[in-house]
């Protein structure tokens, strides 16, 4: 990566870590079980402090924000309803 | 529903204006291969995909995608940002300030604007995978010319970069199709329309 924008330790944590984390994610999509990428992933989102399966694309939230996809073993991002499908849908009177 | 990170994926940084350069750049933002076709293309195909991983990943690069179009239209901006009318004129962009000054507007290299008539949403997962593995070669393929035609190490850096992911998402691409041709059963060997025709059988 050229390093302009920002220094070599700066360029890291600004573009390097989140490229790689991203890069990661469109991998997991095709290998949703592969263990050792989901690990690499959980690896990568501690070091820039970032919550991994459970979050949007690129979100940037705190790891403690929810523990729970370090138990996951499988890639629970891809996994349905979509929020264009209705049974991801609350409507009126939903708890 | 998305969010925007105020960074871009790769950081652009470009020290000279061209404006002849620009003008074939934009091809990329606004052209038959450009990003923004990519990103919609990818986005509006979602919706009739069956399968959980196709969705997921259509969702991941199309918004990807919407990254690279920052990224194009920051080096267009770059590169004609100090442009004065004289270099417009003698770089040949004299035709596109009249138009557009130095805003990016999405077009051809060739000048047409954009349009929707260079992508297909066909509804049929085989049918849109294929389309979306020539998409990404397409892109590449232009990201080759335009390093065939530019001699800025500024622009070619970033350049590579964005041909480099055009290579990735073809490879994800050709693993969701086979993941998909694996799922379809002996009726239906030919590999016509699994979603749709599912569907009528109900």
């Amino acid at each position: 990566m050229a390093e302009h924008n920002c220094g070599k330790d700066n360029c890291r944590m600004a573009y390097a870590v989140p490229f790689a984390i991203w890069d990661l994610r469109l991998y997991l999509d095709t290998h949703p079980d592969d263990r050792e990428a989901i690990e690499k992933f959980r690896c990568l989102c501690r070091e820039a402090g970032m919550c991994c399966a459970c979050c949007g694309p690129m979100s940037m939230l705190p790891a403690s924000a929810d523990d729970r996809c370090v138990l996951e073993e499988h890639w629970n991002w891809i996994d349905g309803p979509w929020p264009w499908e209705p049974e991801a849908n609350c409507g009126k009177g939903c708890d | 529903m998305w969010s925007y990170e105020k960074r871009l994926q790769y950081p652009v940084r470009i020290k000279n204006t061209n404006p002849r350069l620009a003008s074939a750049i934009i091809s990329q933002y606004g052209g038959p291969d450009g990003e923004l076709g990519a990103s919609l293309r990818y986005l509006s195909q979602r919706y009739s995909m069956p399968y959980d991983d196709t969705k997921a990943a259509l969702t991941d690069i199309g918004t990807e995608e919407l990254g690279h179009l920052e990224m194009i239209g920051s080096i267009v901006h770059q590169l004609t940002r100090n442009l004065t009318p004289e270099e417009a004129v003698k770089g040949g962009f004299d035709a596109y300030l009249v138009d557009h000054t130095t805003g990016v507007y999405p077009q051809a290299a060739a000048g047409f604007p954009y349009t929707t008539a260079s992508m297909q949403v066909k509804g049929d997962p085989i049918t849109d995978l294929h389309e979306n593995m020539a998409a990404e070669m397409k892109a590449r393929t232009t990201y080759d010319n335009i390093l065939r035609i530019s001699d800025d190490p500024d622009v070619n850096d970033v350049i590579r970069f964005l041909r480099a992911r055009e290579i990735v998402h073809y490879q994800r691409f050709g693993e969701l199709l086979c993941r998909t041709q694996q799922r379809l059963s002996e009726k239906n060997f030919f590999a016509f329309n699994p979603s749709f025709d599912k569907k009528q059988k109900r």
